[in-house]
Parts: structure tokens; C-alpha cells; sequence
């Protein structure tokens, strides 16, 4: 099979007229009809061949050229219906591509679908879609994470090599490594947000997921960059973040949060860390342990960013303009109550409820503003970190993939998944979870990589170190 | 009982795109015509800045004479309403930016609390549905707010007519209140001690005219309730102005809920110094400045008045002022090239005049080498055709001679032929004068200054 | 105190409909998260700084140039109710 090789000797397959794209997209959508993960919302097939016919005059120009790729169902993609796994948006046919979809059409990629997630990116276990939970390929009792479960699924099951995603509080990161699988939440502004369905427009973050290393340095390299339409998107030049990869790690400063090693993380996931840890000494890094202030306070100042911003950012869907339609109303406030009430999931409404209380009435100076100074506490903090270490590591959850229906309808511990990644988001920081081994039920243990502002390329640096030192115990 | 006033307008700027989406600005466009993404509030869209609009709204606050947040971020406002596509408006809330400002009106300072830059909703047209227009969605406005200082309707129109001409001397709006460009809401209240009455709001009003009404009515209608011992009820009304009434709309309840945060979309607006100054440096002259300018040089009020109103004539005038006669320029302007703009609706850039031929037929006027009524006729021409008015005057055969030596002669020609005039003069006759008069213009093809004739032919005459 | 005037003032502003069943479960999860959140108000800070996004950009603008539209057919294409020119909702009331 294609898809299981190397991108490198697809690559050279590819150059030398051995194979086609079309052939790499009739064995994604030979395995994706036959897989019962339910990973996609929507295939793109019919465009997907077109596009891989079309590829076949084309010169062969890049790494990444004829890949089939699967899109997160929140990313909107021109005439390819997009639902951010929501019935409000069962229908809906976006009329514009969003600016990563530019860039991937550009480098010649071919997207073969949409992928499956928890509601507008709400939830960590993928079972508040409409169109239902996505299972998690290593063992199909457990959920895959969230909610960019689809993308990280289908990766990790083989459907394909390349999906991407989008991370609020740990949206790309905590799939990833329930999954095993390669998973980057860029530096906040790297990569354009324009055509992401918006949950909390300070914390969202589009970003790859892949079977390897080096081939998310290729898809952050396709996907980065400025764009002028999206305000909060860098000017930072886009380096080649594939440059270090390989590259010896002695010398490496690295931190370990106290936090991140303290009992709130299992014994298994805790453990593996350490026996990673001290190989990465042996190999020459230095690693301290470290104090970081206000890293505790992640959830309620997700609670209060998050939910406040999401519940502004889905106003929008009113019935009018796009979303379902309902016939049956009195006035145009029956009409929008009945389109919410109807459109949305209990976890969205559950949201948008706690948002729209944070910011009501005298709330909004109580707390929000507050969260706002805390949060530039926290990042103050980790900014001083990264003026002593290069990168910060730990695990990126605090346990493995588990069974479904365990979070129960408690509003506080939906949040508990996204521990460990939600601090990330606060700051705006880069961050990685690769699989650094399983526990004794044979599913995969993630680690987190963090490192400095625009500096993915260091991240890479230490991921490739630890995928060619899991490959080695192999 | 006094009365209280405070006003707040919204007034939509010039621009060429709207002012977070690079649509046109052009509500008046064919329906639903200027519109992207962006003004639908499509899933995933975010916002655009225009620069300027910003400049605009900075010109407007350093016009008002506002202090100028530096530093300004924007915010949303929520709420759901059909012309809102994003259930939320973007505003500035916590850094607008103006805020302590003032207008001179003739008797005080009407002190001005804030001016934000915000947007505009849809334009909502109710008929058995309500349709909706996004033409006018992401418009870009400012919001003008006065503290409560106003004391009656003679205040608040002369506020919001200096508010209005202050704007347009800036360009930064056309403020055509008919048109919706401008429009205020104002609140009122009365009261008979120090604390300020419990206030209504008479919202969207679209004349000067009917926002002095309406005050004065409200006013009326404030104090007789209180009169019959009423209680007011904070309200919203608005005026009818078929009946010259404040009819209500609906009363206030528990305030608005628009839960407020910071848009997190939009990165922080900057303004240094050195552009606050360069704008500041470069706003156009406002209105109060050329008023005492134009007073200065001795143009009448009603010239001035008509001048200051109508910005077309006025900015003709300003381009030729230096370099003629300017009482001249004035008159010329306001009154027969004006009532030619008028009878043909039309501006000055649709006519033929230009400067040049402006400035040598003011100063032909001005030493007096052609005549009042030469001057109408030439006015004619230049406005309808570019021939360079030197020329005309050749070919029309209209230089006035002012030469005394040259009038003398003729003057003295004309009485040695004319002796039984001379002699119906000096005993009395004033026809004879007359009538020596017209021999001495038909004599010189009436190419003599008649003034100077006349005063030459009298003091030849009284020497006989 | 979460009462249930409460979760309707909130609902109402939400555009949503709460169940009669659903009350207290919105009364019992606004309250819990309103435990969290007080944590808060305890947190000691040295800045008075607010940050609104990770972002360092600032005067993010751009000149005052029209860009494209889109057609009329693209802009009603996911709206479910058109009348010629216009998106069209139920009547309200012209205050506005």
C-alpha cells in the first residue's frame, strides 16, 4: 500500500511515473469505505479525482505533491459542505475557501474529505457531533479525543498521511496523543484563521496532524504565514520549520513543570514521561524542573475566555443568512429561539449559556477582565521560562484514551482533558504531542512539547528525536 | 422647571470601503449589490480595518477639539436584531476615540463626552416580511455624544448646526440628515431641583428642524405631566412629524444587557504622536476660522453666511482669494454665478470656470476697466466656455478707458460743440448734465470709466 | 445565587429555549462554574494589564481601496428565505 510509505519514496514513486495521484486517492477512499471509525462527515470524491487527474500534468514540485489530506469539518472549504459537525450547519455550502485551503490547493494537495469533531469544536471525546462519535482506531471501546477526533483518527488508522485541524484548548493536541499520532497547535497568528468556524477567536489555532515528524514541518511550512485577512495572523517570516529536524538535541535546555509531573497526571503517563526524560538526558539535554505560577488556574480562565468569546462568536448562527431552517414560528424572536434551540447540541447550548452568563450584566468587569490579566500573568511566566530553556515538555494529557460516556453531564469535567494543553492556548504558544509509547492496555501515551514563539522548528527538533528513539526500542 | 438636553449622533463617513470589510461605501447602490463575506457574517469570516476610517473619525475628534485615546482597541457590543448579521456590532466602548471635547456654540461650550468609530447594520425595509439590504451593513459611522449641558431647543439646534457644518467643512461626511448620513437621538428630561429628571429618548430624528420641534414639545409635555402630578417613566419615543408630536415606543426596562468584551479580532489601534499631530496639522480650515478670516477682509455677513453654507463656492473662493480683490470675488460668486448654479443644479466643477479667467475678470472689475454690466455678460461666457477672458475682451471690444488725459480731450471736445447745454447746466438744468454725459460716452464708443467721466466732465464744468 | 429568573434572563439573551426539565441542571452547572471561576478573584497579580490576544500586532490596517464583491445568487445561496432583492425575515417592529 502507498499510503504506508515513506512521503520520501511516495515522493520518488510519484516523480518517476510509477504511480499517480489517482491511485494514492483511490486507496484513501478504498480504506475510508472500509473503515468504520466514522473519521469523515464528508467526502470530497468526485473533486478528489478530478483534482488528481488534473495533478497529472503537472510537474511534481514538492514533497507534498498528489498527498490526499482531510480537512477538519470547521474549516470551510468553497462548495464542499462544511458543518463544524453541527445540525445548525447540516446543509451549508460555504462560498469562499478559507486561507489554508488556498495554500494546500496550491501545493498541489488533494482533499478527500471532512472530518468528523465534536460540535463547533466543543467537547474532547467527539460525542457531541451530530453525526456521531468517531472510534478510536487503536481500540474502538475508546473514544478518539477531541474534537478534532476525525483528523487525528484517520491518520492514525492509515486513511490517509496528512489532516488538518484546529486547537482551542488542546483540540489538535489531545486526539493526537489519544490517537499516537503527530499533532502541532502552531504559535497563535502563524497559520490564518480566516475560514475557521470560530469557537474563541484568541485561542484558536489551525494545525497539522500527521503520521511523522517531518511531515508536519512540511504541512506547517505549506500552511503558515501572514494573511490579510486575518488581522491577528503574523508577519514573522515563515522559516523552513523542517530545518532542525535530526539535528543533535545535546546542549537542549528543557523544563519540566512541577505542575505537569504532579498527581493530577497517571502513574503510567507519568512514568513514561520520566523513562523519556532520562533518555533525552543521556542524549545531552539539560532538563530541570520548574515552577511555573498560574499554570493551575487553566480551566476557570478557559471557562471565562473561551466560553464568553465562543458565545459572541456563534450569534451568528440566527436562521437568516445560512443554518437550518424551521418553518414553524410566530416572530423573529420564536424564529431564532427555535433555529438555536433546535440547531445546537446540549454541550454547544450548555456553552453559550455559561458564556453569555460570564459576560452578563456586571460579570464582564468581575471576571472577565480579571481572566484577561491573569491570562498575560501566565504568559509573562511562561515568556520567562523561554528566556532561560528552549523547550518545555510533559504529557500532553493527564491520561490515555478512555471509554465512551464517561464524562458525565458535568460542566466542570469536560474541561479537566485539556489540563495540560489549555495554558498553551492562553499564551499563544506552539505545541506538539507525539507518541512516546503505550501504557499496558496498549494505548498511546503522548508527550508535550512546548516551545518559545515562532519557534516550531525546535519543537520539530526534539519530536524527531524522540520518534527515532521510539523507533529504536522497536 | 428646567430642562435638560443631550444628544448623541451617528453620523455615517466617506469612504471609499466600508470600515472592517473592503466592500463599497455606498448603501445607496442597488440592493444587496456591495456586499462580501464578511458583511454576511459567513461562518469563519474575521474582520478587515480601514486606515481610513480611522483617520477620518481622528479628524472628526481632534475637529471637536477631543482628547484622543492613544491607544484603542475594539469591542463587541451583543445583541440579536435582524440588520445585525454578526449578533454582535463592533464598537468602541472602553477606549473611544475622542472624549472630553467641546463645540463652541454663541453663548457656551457644548461640552462632548466621546466619539467611537463603529459600524452600521443593515438597512431593514418593513413590508409583510422585513427585507434586508446589507448594503449599508459595516458602513462606517462615528458616534457623537454630548454630556446632558444642553438647556433648550435654541441650544441643541445651534449645537447640531455647528456640528453638521464643522463635519462637512472636514469631509469626512456629506451629514445629510434627510439621507440618514446624520442622525441623532436626544434625550431629555426636566426637573425643578438640581438633580437631573428622569429622561426620554426621542430616537431618529431626521431634521434639524424637527429636533428643535421635538424638544420643544417634549419639553412642553415633560413639565405638564409633572404638572398634573405624573410620574415620567424612562421611555423611548419618537416624533411624528405630521402632528409635530413625540409619540412613545416602548419604555425602558432593566438596562440593556449588551455584555461588552473586547474584540479579540481586531489587534490594538496605536496612535503616535507624530501622526496625531500631522493630521492635526492638516485639517482643513473649519468654518468658525474662515468666518473671521472672510470678516477680516471686509466681505458682508449675508456673502459670508452664503459662502460658509454652500462649500462649493467656498472652496472656489478660497482657491482665488490671495490673488484678487476678495469683496469682489465674493459678490461675484455669491451672487451671479451662484443663481446660475442654482437655476441649473449643477457645481462648479460642471461649468467651464475656472481660476484664471475668475481672477482676471475680478481684477478687470477691480480697476475698473470694465463695467458692472460688462462683467455680467463676460460671467455668462466663462461659465459656459474656457475662451481666456483677455481675449473676449478684445474680441468684445470692452476695455474701459480710465486715461484722465484721454477723457479730458474728449470731454472738452464735446463741450466746445455743445455751448446751449453748457448754458441749460448753469442755469439749472440737470437733463442738460445728462445729456453732455451721454454725448462724451457716445463719443468714445463707450469705452470710458462712466465714473471717471462723470466726475471729470463736472469739474471741467464748473470751471467754465 | 443562579436562580431560574435567572437562567431565563440568560436564555432569552442566548436566543434559546430552556426545557422546564432543564432548569436545574442550568441552575446547578451555572452555579459550579461560577465556584470555578471565583478562583479567579483570589488570583494575586502584579499587572493591571489586560490581554486580549496573544497576538503583538498592532494597526493591523488597510488602505482605503474597494475590494471584491460577491454576486447577489452567492450571497442568498444558504439563505432560506429570499424575496427578489433581499433576505427577508418575519416582520419587526421598525424601531430601529
Amino acid at each position: 500500500m502507498y499510503l504506508d510509505l515513506d512521503i520520501k519514496d511516495i515522493n520518488k514513486l510519484l516523480k518517476m511515473k510509477k504511480i499517480k495521484p489517482i491511485d494514492l486517492v483511490n486507496e484513501a477512499f478504498d480504506k475510508i469505505e472500509k473503515s468504520n471509525l466514522n473519521c469523515f462527515i464528508t467526502l470530497n470524491k468526485e473533486e478528489a479525482i478530478k483534482k488528481a487527474i488534473e495533478l497529472e500534468d503537472k510537474e511534481v514540485d514538492n514533497l507534498l505533491f498528489g498527498l490526499p489530506i482531510a480537512i477538519k469539518d470547521n474549516i470551510v472549504t468553497k462548495n464542499l459542505r462544511t458543518t463544524a459537525a453541527s445540525h445548525m450547519l447540516e446543509d451549508f455550502i460555504p462560498i469562499y475557501d478559507a486561507t489554508v485551503i488556498k495554500k494546500i490547493n496550491d501545493a498541489n494537495m488533494i482533499i478527500i474529505g471532512k472530518t468528523n469533531m465534536d460540535e463547533f469544536a466543543m467537547g474532547s471525546t467527539s460525542e457531541t457531533s451530530y453525526f456521531g462519535p468517531v472510534l478510536n482506531p487503536i481500540d474502538n471501546s475508546k473514544v478518539a479525543g477531541g474534537s478534532s477526533s476525525g483528523s487525528a483518527a484517520c491518520v492514525a488508522a492509515g486513511l490517509t498521511r496528512f489532516s488538518l485541524a484546529s486547537d482551542t484548548g488542546g483540540s489538535i493536541r489531545q486526539p493526537s496523543s489519544f490517537c499516537g499520532v503527530v499533532g502541532l497547535k502552531p504559535t497563535y497568528g502563524r497559520v490564518s484563521r480566516f475560514g475557521l468556524i470560530s469557537f474563541a477567536s484568541s485561542l484558536d489555532q489551525i494545525g497539522p496532524i500527521t503520521k511523522t515528524v517531518l511531515e508536519n514541518a512540511l504541512l506547517l511550512n505549506v500552511i503558515s504565514g501572514y494573511d490579510v485577512n486575518d488581522l491577528t495572523s503574523s508577519k514573522e517570516i515563515v522559516k523552513d520549520y523542517t530545518s532542525l529536524i535530526g539535528k543533535d538535541i545535546s546542549g537542549l535546555k528543557i523544563a519540566v513543570p512541577n505542575y505537569y509531573m504532579s498527581d493530577v497526571v497517571s502513574i503510567s503517563v507519568k512514568n513514561k514521561i520520566l523513562s523519556i526524560i532520562d533518555i533525552l538526558k543521556s542524549k545531552g539535554a539539560k532538563v530541570d524542573y520548574i515552577d511555573i505560577p498560574y499554570l493551575e488556574y487553566a480551566i476557570p480562565l478557559y471557562q471565562i475566555i473561551a466560553l464568553a468569546e465562543a458565545s459572541s462568536n456563534l450569534a451568528r448562527y440566527d436562521g437568516v443568512r445560512y443554518g437550518l431552517k424551521v418553518d414553524d414560528y410566530k416572530d423573529i424572536n420564536d424564529l431564532y429561539k427555535k433555529t438555536r434551540t433546535l440547531g445546537f447540541g446540549d454541550e454547544v447550548k450548555r456553552r453559550i449559556m455559561i458564556g453569555t452568563y460570564i459576560l452578563s450584566g456586571e460579570n464582564a468587569k468581575n471576571y472577565y477582565y480579571k481572566a484577561l490579566k491573569v491570562r498575560k500573568s501566565l504568559t509573562d511566566a511562561f515568556k520567562d521560562v523561554f528566556l532561560k530553556y528552549d523547550l518545555i515538555i510533559g504529557p500532553t494529557n493527564t491520561d490515555v484514551a478512555y471509554n465512551f460516556n464517561v464524562l458525565s453531564n458535568d460542566a466542570l469535567k469536560t474541561f479537566y482533558d485539556d489540563l495540560l494543553t489549555i495554558p498553551v492556548n492562553m499564551a499563544g504558544l506552539p505545541a506538539l504531542s507525539i507518541k512516546i509509547g503505550e501504557n499496558e492496555f496498549n494505548l498511546p501515551i503522548g508527550m508535550h512539547i512546548i516551545g518559545s514563539y515562532f519557534c516550531e522548528d525546535k519543537i520539530y527538533q526534539l519530536a524527531s528525536m524522540i520518534e527515532k528513539i521510539r523507533e529504536d526500542v522497536k | 422647571m428646567k430642562a435638560t438636553i443631550g444628544i448623541e449622533v451617528h453620523v455615517e463617513l466617506k469612504s471609499m470601503a466600508k470600515v472592517f470589510s473592503m466592500s463599497k461605501n455606498d448603501f445607496k447602490d442597488s440592493t444587496n449589490t456591495n456586499i462580501n463575506v464578511i458583511d454576511l457574517a459567513y461562518p469563519g469570516t474575521l474582520p478587515r480595518l480601514n486606515k481610513g476610517v480611522i483617520e477620518s473619525a481622528l479628524k472628526a475628534a481632534l475637529a471637536l477639539n477631543c482628547k484622543i485615546n492613544k491607544v484603542m482597541h475594539f469591542d463587541r457590543k451583543n445583541y440579536f436584531y435582524p440588520d445585525l448579521p454578526k449578533g454582535y456590532q463592533i464598537t468602541e466602548q472602553d477606549t473611544p476615540i475622542g472624549y472630553d471635547g467641546y463645540i463652541q456654540i454663541s453663548n457656551k461650550k457644548i461640552e462632548i463626552e466621546r466619539i467611537h468609530i463603529e459600524e452600521d447594520t443593515c438597512k431593514s425595509i418593513h413590508t409583510t416580511d422585513t427585507l434586508l439590504n446589507f448594503n449599508r451593513a459595516g458602513v462606517p459611522l462615528i458616534e457623537i455624544v454630548t454630556k446632558p449641558c444642553m438647556k433648550n431647543a435654541d441650544e441643541a439646534r445651534e449645537y447640531l448646526e455647528k456640528l453638521r457644518e464643522t463635519l462637512l467643512y472636514l469631509g469626512v461626511s456629506d451629514v445629510k440628515m434627510e439621507e440618514g448620513s446624520m442622525r441623532c437621538d436626544i434625550n431629555i428630561s426636566v426637573s425643578n431641583t438640581d438633580t437631573l429628571g428622569t429622561k426620554c429618548e426621542v430616537k431618529n430624528l431626521n431634521s434639524i428642524s424637527n429636533a428643535y420641534a421635538a424638544i420643544n414639545y417634549e419639553i412642553n409635555r415633560q413639565i405638564s405631566e409633572l404638572e398634573k402630578g405624573n410620574v415620567i417613566k424612562e421611555q423611548t419615543r419618537r416624533y411624528d412629524e405630521a402632528s409635530g408630536k413625540t409619540i412613545l415606543m416602548r419604555y425602558k426596562e432593566v438596562g440593556n444587557d449588551y455584555r461588552y468584551f473586547p474584540e479579540p479580532d481586531i489587534p490594538y489601534v496605536i496612535l503616535d504622536d507624530d501622526y496625531i499631530l500631522s493630521i492635526k496639522n492638516n485639517l482643513p480650515i473649519l468654518s468658525d476660522e474662515l468666518r473671521l478670516e472672510y470678516k477680516k477682509l471686509s466681505i458682508n455677513d449675508n456673502a459670508i453666511n452664503t459662502i460658509i453654507s454652500n462649500r462649493d463656492i467656498g472652496n472656489f473662493l478660497q482657491s482665488v482669494i490671495k490673488n484678487c480683490n476678495p469683496v469682489i470675488a465674493a459678490n461675484l460668486l455669491t451672487g451671479d454665478i451662484l443663481s446660475y448654479l442654482n437655476k441649473n443644479i449643477i457645481k462648479i466643477k460642471d461649468t467651464k470656470l475656472n481660476t484664471e479667467n475668475f481672477i482676471k475678470l475680478v481684477n478687470l472689475l477691480d480697476s475698473n476697466k470694465i463695467s458692472n454690466k460688462q462683467a455680467k455678460e463676460l460671467i455668462k461666457i466663462i461659465l459656459e466656455n474656457d475662451d481666456d477672458i483677455d481675449d473676449l475682451v478684445i474680441k468684445l471690444n470692452m476695455i474701459q478707458i480710465s486715461d484722465d488725459n484721454f477723457i479730458i480731450d474728449l470731454i472738452d471736445e464735446v463741450l466746445k460743440e455743445n455751448e446751449d447745454s453748457i448754458k441749460d447746466y448753469k442755469e439749472g438744468h440737470d437733463r442738460a448734465l445728462k445729456y453732455l454725459m451721454g454725448q462724451v460716452m457716445k463719443k468714445s464708443g463707450g469705452k470710458i470709466n462712466p465714473q471717471r467721466a462723470n466726475e471729470i466732465l463736472l469739474s471741467r464744468l464748473s470751471k467754465i | 445565587m443562579v436562580t431560574n429568573e435567572m437562567i431565563d434572563h440568560l436564555a432569552d439573551l442566548s436566543k434559546l429555549y430552556i426545557n422546564e426539565k432543564d432548569y436545574e441542571k442550568y441552575v446547578k452547572q451555572c452555579s459550579d462554574i461560577l465556584t470555578e471561576i471565583n478562583k479567579i478573584n483570589l488570583v494575586e497579580i502584579k499587572t493591571d494589564e489586560i490581554m486580549i490576544s496573544p497576538s503583538d500586532n498592532v494597526n493591523c490596517y488597510s488602505e482605503d481601496v474597494i475590494e471584491s464583491h460577491i454576486s447577489k445568487d452567492l450571497a442568498f445561496k444558504n439563505a432560506k428565505r429570499v424575496k427578489g432583492d433581499y433576505i427577508t425575515v418575519p416582520k419587526v417592529l421598525g424601531d430601529e
